[in-house]
């Protein structure tokens, strides 16, 4: 029998402000936190709106260090102290080797990056903006400051990255690599990656409005999600109160095109099957589904007919919305921080609403839960990603039996 | 009962040639790694399965590691031709410290000196840290597991860890898993400021991993089996030590091509790993891929029926 894992502690650094109950109260409060990035000028883009986390102030000294890492960084190991804290964990005097690490991300320490490239311009090697924007540095910083010493991941699968992270933190605790796992997402606003996912036309010249016959394309954000994964029976034994079991998940990619989604959602049917397969889970079993919902024209009605596909009739009777317009693409981050909105869905008995919806699309005719959070019991749920490159991420969550 | 994982085949290219002969070779000679900047020395039109138009050189080393290994495989697959076999249980599991790096600085200098509306779509896509890892899956038509592990010097350790684990939890009955690093511009001239003590190279190493009653179906003699990986936070030494009690071994001994092809970071351990496989079944003992530093290893045995 494999071991049980379970969600023990979540923190969440985003738009909406620097914790969970900033993420979550923003969310039921059907609040949309997209405003002009002002940390850079984003002229040049197609849209100057972006989940920028603002008022964010960060003191290295809580976490043993002499200076302030990367941007990215900092948001990480703010969300990831919130989780361990909420999780009631106690600090390591030794690094645990039964504490184990997950991250992802889709671009590091991408600031670091600008400032160590804004200096090789300049005819100047800035060292230190090179070391933070290795993408190891984080886990480095995130090991020392929470005393991990177990198994250790940095995962990049773009914007599938953050749901990945879950999953194979899940594998850890089944395979006994580690008792408890420190999932998290993480990634930051920069010029570079806002750039090109603006010629890309990614970006919207207009709003995100998933499902919306009138979408136009997604708008990204930023910060980090952090979820405390544990063993069951660790849990009990310590007298923590378990979230939501991570019931089972799956990861893939669809072999197709770099950028574009593949012909009738192939790619996502089969991570949704999958997922469900290794949850053990019956399709007609789930009560809500955290879309990865973009809001460009291609993902959207793939992402529909890829739940179509898996749940058939049940996909009709239950809500599929998008937190997406509320808190922006967070990238890396994204998948994690959907898969904590799932798991106080679950907790708290509440849908949080797709933004910015508008007009509905007959290839997009679920029941997306339109601009508005509302009541809805939800003992299983579905939290699906996709990511440039063609990779798909889904993580199936239950109430906690 | 979970499936023994055996490695079919084994690629590399790397600072002393194409191949994985030319490092055996050095190893037994005891040579030492020139003092220069070691580069790869090959065509990558000639290790690809189809024509591109575009590729960074991370992307390049991987796509020719995925060339050789598969034909050493024997797997008779035409790039995304493959007969009788189920791509959704085909996948790749990559390690790469920084990426395609040279295309991220064109990006970010482009964005720099001209602004934000000047980067570049094309390079952009080729410049994500999984753009190889995405690139051997479009090229194989493998729609299972696919994962990049960006985590230094232990990436492909990370690597090999996540495929064991993905293939003994039955997620997949075949994976392309190594590593690759490029010597890209930006990279040499941040280690040449710190003074990076070693010699720094170029190279990747992709290993053919399959559950063994897939191996054996399709008539494939293993190389060698892969027993146990471990990748740990990075402050620990001991990854060694955890892959013997995950492999069952009481001790191995350790393999390192950067010894004689210099240090190539991401790539490190899948070329050491590649070096491993090749010299199994002589060993007579378990051996080792440990990563610089000790946070992440892999063992391998001579493949028993």
């Amino acid at each position: 029998m494999n071991r049980r894992a379970v969600i023990t502690g979540m923190g969440v650094v985003s738009a909406l402000g620097r914790d969970l109950d900033a993420f979550w109260g923003g969310l039921v409060a059907n609040r949309s936190a997209l405003a002009p990035i002002d940390r850079f000028d984003p002229e040049g883009l197609r849209n100057p709106l972006g989940g920028q986390v603002r008022e964010f102030e960060f003191a290295p000294g809580a976490f043993g260090l002499d200076a302030a890492p990367d941007l990215a960084t900092q948001f990480l190991l703010v969300a990831a102290r919130e989780a361990i804290v909420r999780a009631a964990l106690l600090p390591a005097e030794e690094p645990d080797p039964g504490l184990g690490v997950v991250l992802a991300t889709n671009f590091g320490g991408a600031n670091a990056w600008e400032e160590y490239v804004a200096g090789l311009l300049a005819e100047e090697v800035r060292t230190e903006a090179f070391a933070e924007a290795r993408f190891e540095r984080a886990a480095e910083h995130a090991c020392a400051a929470f005393g991990i010493g177990g198994p250790c991941l940095l995962l990049s699968v773009a914007c599938a990255s953050g749901a990945a992270a879950v999953g194979a933190a899940l594998d850890l605790i089944r395979t006994g690599a580690a008792n408890v796992v420190l999932a998290a997402g993480y990634d930051a606003l920069a010029p570079t990656p806002l750039s090109g996912l603006s010629v890309l036309r990614t970006i919207s010249d207009e709003m995100i409005r998933p499902f919306s016959a009138d979408r136009s394309g997604t708008i990204f954000g930023e910060g980090a999600a952090a979820l405390v994964v544990e063993d069951l029976e660790h849990a009990r034994a310590r007298g923590t109160q378990p979230i939501a079991e991570v019931l089972g998940w799956a990861e893939n990619n669809n072999a197709y095109h770099v950028t574009a989604p593949d012909h009738g959602g192939a790619g996502m049917t089969r991570v949704v099957r999958n997922a469900l397969a290794d949850a053990d889970a019956d399709p007609r079993s789930i009560d809500y589904i955290n879309a990865h919902g973009t809001g460009t024209q291609p993902h959207d009605p793939a992402e529909v007919q890829a739940v179509k596909n898996v749940l058939g009739a049940r996909a009709c009777e239950i809500p599929m919305s998008s937190i997406k317009g509320a808190v922006g693409h967070m990238m890396g981050a994204a998948g994690a921080a959907e898969i904590i909105a799932t798991a106080l869905t679950i907790t708290a008995g509440v849908i949080p609403p797709t933004l910015h919806y508008r007009e509905p699309d007959p290839g997009c005719d679920l029941d997306h839960v339109p601009n508005a959070a509302r009541p809805g019991e939800v003992r299983r749920a579905l939290s699906i990603s996709a990511g440039i490159g063609g990779n798909n991420s889904c993580v199936v969550l239950g109430a906690v039996s | 009962m979970e499936p023994r994982i055996a490695v079919t085949g084994i690629g590399a290219v790397h600072a002393l040639g194409v191949g994985v002969e030319p490092l055996l070779a050095a190893l037994r000679a005891g040579r030492e790694p020139e003092a220069d900047l070691l580069d790869a020395d090959f065509d990558p039109e000639q290790l690809r399965e189809t024509p591109k138009t575009y590729m960074d050189r991370c992307s390049d080393l991987a796509l020719a590691a995925c060339y050789l290994a598969v034909r050493d495989a024997g797997l008779g697959w035409q790039g995304a031709e493959h007969a009788d076999v189920d791509a959704e249980r085909l996948g790749a599991s990559l390690g790469t410290a920084f990426g395609p790096l040279d295309s991220m600085l064109n990006m970010t200098g482009r964005v720099q000196q001209k602004g934000l509306r000047f980067g570049s779509p094309m390079i952009f896509t080729h410049a994500f840290i999984n753009t190889p890892s995405a690139l051997i899956a479009i090229e194989y038509d493998l729609r299972g597991p696919n994962m990049t592990h960006a985590l230094g010097d232990a990436s492909s350790a990370a690597a090999l860890a996540y495929a064991l684990t993905m293939m003994r939890a039955g997620r997949a009955d075949l994976m392309l898993v190594g590593g690759a690093e490029s010597l890209a511009e930006p990279l040499v001239a941040a280690m040449d400021a710190t003074g990076f003590d070693g010699v720094l190279a170029e190279g990747a190493a992709i290993l053919v991993l399959e559950a063994a009653e897939h191996a054996a179906a399709r008539g494939a003699t293993p190389l060698a089996e892969l027993t146990g990986a471990a990748c740990l936070a990075p402050c620990r030494d001991d990854a060694g030590e955890r892959a013997l009690i995950a492999a069952g071994t009481e001790r191995a001994r350790v393999i390192d091509a950067a010894s004689v092809c210099g240090h190539s970071f991401g790539a490190s351990v899948a070329l050491s790993a590649a070096c491993c496989v090749a010299l199994a079944a002589e060993a007579g003992e378990p051996l080792a891929a440990v990563a610089r530093g000790g946070s992440g290893a892999a063992i391998f045995e001579e493949w028993r029926a």
